[in-house]
C-alpha cells in the first residue's frame, strides 16, 4: 500500500493534481471539498479571474453529482473529481455513475450545450430561469449551462462501461486563464 | 411589520431587509442546501413590504427611496432563478417609491458583472454598477 500511494504521489504531482476526492457525495462533502479548493484556488499567485470561474464551474460540478445522487438508489452515491492546475489555466473533472437510461438526455444535453455560441447559452440560461423550469433542488440543465457560460470552453464528456444498468460518466471542464 | 434579519453562513448569505431604513441588503455566498426553504421567507417578506410601502406613499404623500444592495460574493444557479424572484419582487413595488438597485461586484469577477447585466436586461430595470 505505501508503494501504491507513493505511485499516486507521483502522478498526482506530474498531472499537477492539487486536489482530490473519491468516495460519497452529500452536502457536506461538498462542503467540505469546496472549502478546500477554495484555499488552494486562492494562492496568491494564481490569476484570481479563472481562479474565481474555476471555483464557480467546480460548485455546479460537485452539485450536480450531489443532486444526481439524491435521485438515484441510496448508497450509490460514489464519485471521483480531481481540479488539475496546468499551464494555461484550471481543469475540473468529475466522473460518477448514472443509469443507461439517463445516457441520451445527458450526451443530448451536453452536445446542444456545445453547440451554442455565447449569445445563444446566454438565451438558452434565461429561457429556463424565466420559465422557472427548476424543482426544489435546481437541474433542468441550468447547472451544465452555467458551466458552460463560465467556462468559455466546450464540455468534454465520456461514458464507460460499468455494469448491466450503470455507466461511469466523466466530465471535464477547461478554465483557461485570461 | 417586522425587519427581516438572517445572518450569513458559509452558504448562505446575510440578509438584512429593513422596512424603517428602506434598505435591503444580500451579502455572501449563497449555495443554500434548500434553496426554496431559505428565499422563499424573503420573497414573502418583500411581497409585504409592497404592501406596506403602498399604505406608506398615501401617508407620505411624497415617493420614498428604496435601496437595495447585492454584494454576492458568488451564487450557484440554483440561486439564481430566486435571486430573479426577489428582482421581480422588487420591481412590482417600483411605483410611487424611487428604486436603486446596487450591484456589487469585484473588479477581476467578470462572472459577477456578467450575472448582474443579465439580470437588468431580463428584467428591465436600471441597476448601479459599483465595482469594489
Amino acid at each position: 500500500m505505501t508503494r501504491n500511494i507513493f505511485d499516486l504521489y507521483k502522478t498526482m504531482k506530474s498531472d499537477k493534481i492539487i486536489c482530490a476526492y473519491h468516495g460519497n457525495f452529500n452536502y457536506d462533502v461538498v462542503n467540505g471539498l469546496l472549502k478546500t479548493a477554495k484555499i488552494n484556488l486562492s494562492h496568491p499567485e494564481n490569476n484570481r479571474t479563472s481562479a474565481k470561474k474555476a471555483y464557480n464551474v467546480l460548485v455546479e460540478c460537485l452539485e450536480n453529482i450531489h443532486k444526481h445522487s439524491e435521485h438515484g438508489e441510496q448508497n450509490r452515491n460514489e464519485a471521483i473529481f480531481l481540479l488539475t492546475q496546468p499551464l494555461d489555466g484550471f481543469s475540473i473533472t468529475v466522473g460518477n455513475l448514472v443509469s443507461i437510461a439517463e445516457k441520451e438526455k445527458l450526451e443530448k444535453n451536453i452536445d446542444e450545450l456545445n453547440k451554442m455560441t455565447r449569445v445563444e447559452l446566454k438565451a438558452h440560461y434565461r429561457k429556463i430561469i424565466e420559465n422557472g423550469q427548476i424543482s426544489e433542488k435546481g437541474g433542468a440543465g441550468l447547472g451544465m449551462t452555467d458551466i458552460a457560460l463560465k467556462s468559455r470552453s466546450k464540455l468534454n464528456y465520456t461514458f464507460n462501461d460499468y455494469s448491466e444498468n450503470e455507466l461511469f460518466f466523466s466530465l471535464s471542464v477547461h478554465v483557461k486563464n485570461k | 411589520m417586522e425587519n427581516y434579519t438572517i445572518e450569513a453562513t458559509e452558504n448562505t448569505p446575510l440578509v438584512d431587509l429593513n422596512h424603517n431604513t428602506h434598505t435591503l441588503l444580500f451579502e455572501g455566498d449563497s449555495r443554500p442546501e434548500n434553496v426554496q426553504q431559505f428565499f422563499n421567507p424573503v420573497i414573502k417578506w418583500l411581497d409585504d413590504y409592497g404592501k406596506h410601502l403602498y399604505f406608506l406613499k398615501d401617508l407620505n404623500n411624497s415617493s420614498i427611496d428604496v435601496v437595495c444592495n447585492f454584494k454576492f460574493e458568488y451564487f450557484n444557479s440554483s440561486s439564481a432563478k430566486y435571486i430573479r424572484d426577489v428582482i421581480t419582487a422588487l420591481s412590482s413595488i417600483e411605483s410611487g417609491v424611487n428604486l436603486k438597485i446596487n450591484w456589487h461586484y469585484e473588479e477581476m469577477d467578470e462572472d459577477m458583472q456578467e450575472a448582474g447585466e443579465e439580470f437588468e436586461e431580463m428584467m428591465g430595470i436600471k441597476f448601479n454598477f459599483i465595482v469594489e
